[in-house]
């Protein structure tokens, strides 16, 4: 009991594959992660990452297997429960496309706390606070998010995802878009707010440079055994 | 939260959104319109005639006989002997009988000489009589009484003078230019081809015609007008009588009597049952305009669902954000569907 608090994630014999032509993506016969650890999973394209990710909050579930996060069973749950299990414990950061375009910054963030329970009047305080701690310029935090540099976009998508307080944070090559010292400034951001909040980050991504940053680095074929397979 | 991201997306995909909002709004206005007009026609075509129990022309068809008399439509049919008038409206059964005599026409309009039961007992609608807006029905020969539309187009008033021409043509050369006539009524607004029709006296009629044959004048008539006046002119025939009885249940005795009259070929018909029957004839050409109004609603359908779609496609990105962080397949299917 006491060690399943503990995992942040506890996968066990997965098996996903498309319905359409039956061909397997996903095998996974067991994979934990420690609560309140940085792991950079890297692997190269087209061996299943974004699935596996899907599958860890929730979006898709597996044909067969567990998928545990902080305890709770998702894969077991409805899919009500499951949209409401992941606006209230996982924060998504992907690569692009991370906010609603002919939204504000503001408004990207608190839509985003609008699907969480934490529904309290100060969702507007703590959206402005999270942009201004994530170093968001003022004059930028009412601009149509389309608007917004891609370096500004990915830090308001930061703070879009951190204005539930998630427990997991996943992110997909979150900084591919941006530039060298664009990526070093926003992993240190990233790094700084996830720590300081205890969040569990999953980042997964092929560029190596990354690792650095992350207290565990796994490589994706070791989580699903099928691209050893193939 | 979720009407404020509606109006914003909204906002965002203005040209399009607008575009399929005219699509729409187009496409139901042709249907609507459709509809309106079908129903406006058959109402107007149905209260063209009313109270009269049956048209009575010489032997024809009685889709002609009613096309002829009733709405001006259609080729002259025979005349009617004056003689047979009279014999009809003298008949026993007969409450009123009520001579027309067509053929001729002014600018177009047709021109229909009859007597005063036409004012009196002449009903269209609801069992609507005709009432003057200007003036008073006709009392000299000379006297003519116009629809209202007649007065509106040609911008005609009380004691304007106006020459019929011969025969139906619009560009008649034939003019009856010896005798003017002078407007002493103008016809209050009916909505059926009484607007549309210069009403003179039947003794007028035939004066004019006095040197006609066979539609050429032979020799012209160089009587002054005066000596008409008093001297009882009697017009030979006319084209068709409606008949309005004392009872109802005589119509078909009464309307098996005049297809045998004995004097000349004669035709009765039940004006009720020709109008549906000459709208049977024009439910195809309503059935077509209908079909056309749904073809362009469904085309409007599919538009909107392209459009539709390639949003969808657009907003993937989108929605799988807002699946990301919480949102509801339902939720994303009525901002998608809100939003267009």
């Amino acid at each position: 009991m006491f060690l399943k608090k503990l995992m942040a994630i506890n996968l066990s014999d997965i098996s996903f594959y498309y319905k359409k032509n039956h061909s397997q993506i996903l095998k996974i016969p067991k994979w934990k992660l420690a609560s309140k650890s940085t792991i950079f999973i890297q692997g190269s394209s087209g061996t299943g990452k974004t699935t596996f990710l899907n599958i860890l909050c929730g979006l898709i579930s597996p044909q067969k297997g567990k998928v545990e996060l902080f305890g709770t069973q998702i894969n077991r749950l409805n899919a009500a429960q499951r949209d409401s299990f992941r606006a209230n414990n996982i924060g998504y950061v992907f690569q692009q496309f991370n906010l609603i375009p002919y939204l504000s910054a503001v408004e990207n963030i608190i839509l985003a706390s609008h699907f969480s329970k934490n529904q309290n009047n100060l969702k507007k305080k703590n959206a402005l606070d999270l942009l201004s701690k994530l170093d968001v310029d003022r004059k930028d935090w009412h601009l149509e998010a389309r608007n917004l540099s891609v370096g500004q976009q990915q830090r308001v998508a930061i703070a879009r995802a951190l204005i539930n307080k998630p427990k997991l944070l996943i992110t997909d090559e979150p900084t591919s878009a941006l530039d060298l010292k664009n990526r070093e400034n926003f992993m240190n951001l990233l790094m700084d707010v996830v720590n300081e909040n205890h969040i569990t980050l999953v980042c997964v991504g092929h560029d190596p440079t990354l690792a650095k940053f992350f207290n565990v680095v796994e490589e994706f074929s070791n989580i699903n055994k099928l691209v050893n397979e193939k | 939260m979720f009407l404020k991201i509606v109006l914003k997306s909204l906002q965002d995909r203005k040209g399009s959104v607008l575009l399929t909002l005219m699509a729409m709004t187009i496409s139901i206005f042709v249907i609507l319109g459709v509809e309106h007009i079908r129903q406006q026609t058959k109402k107007s075509f149905e209260s063209t005639l009313s109270d009269t129990d049956l048209v009575i022309g010489s032997r024809s068809g009685s889709l002609n006989l009613l096309l002829y008399s009733v709405f001006r439509i259609g080729s002259p049919t025979n005349n009617i002997n004056w003689n047979s008038f009279k014999t009809i409206s003298r008949n026993s059964k007969v409450e009123w009988a009520i001579p027309l005599s067509l053929g001729d026409s002014h600018k177009g309009f047709p021109v229909l000489g009859t007597n005063s039961a036409y004012f009196k007992h002449f009903r269209y609608g609801q069992k609507k009589t005709l009432e003057f807006k200007a003036g008073k029905s006709f009392e000299q020969i000379f006297d003519v009484v116009i629809g209202s539309e007649i007065a509106k187009q040609l911008k005609y008033n009380i004691g304007d003078k106006i020459i019929l021409s011969h025969g139906i043509q619009k560009q008649s050369l034939q003019q009856h230019d010896e005798y003017p006539f002078q407007i002493v009524g103008i016809l209050k607004t009916t909505g059926t081809p009484v607007d549309r029709t210069v009403h003179i006296r039947l003794e007028g009629m035939e004066i004019i015609h006095v040197g006609w044959q066979n539609g050429v004048q032979v020799f012209k008539n160089n009587m002054p007008k005066e000596q008409f006046l008093n001297s009882g002119v009697e017009p030979k025939s006319i084209t068709a009588i409606l008949v309005g009885l004392k009872s109802k249940l005589a119509t078909f005795s009464f309307q098996r009597t005049i297809n045998n009259f004995s004097d000349e070929p004669l035709l009765a018909i039940l004006p009720g049952v020709a109008l549906s029957e000459l709208w049977q004839i024009m439910s195809l050409l309503e059935k077509s305009l209908l079909l056309v109004a749904s073809l362009v609603f469904v085309s409007a359908c599919f538009g909107v669902s392209a459009v539709l779609l390639n949003s969808i496609r657009e907003r993937k990105e989108e929605i799988r954000l807002l699946r990301i962080i919480g949102a509801s397949p339902p939720f994303i299917f009525a901002l998608i569907d809100s939003s267009g």
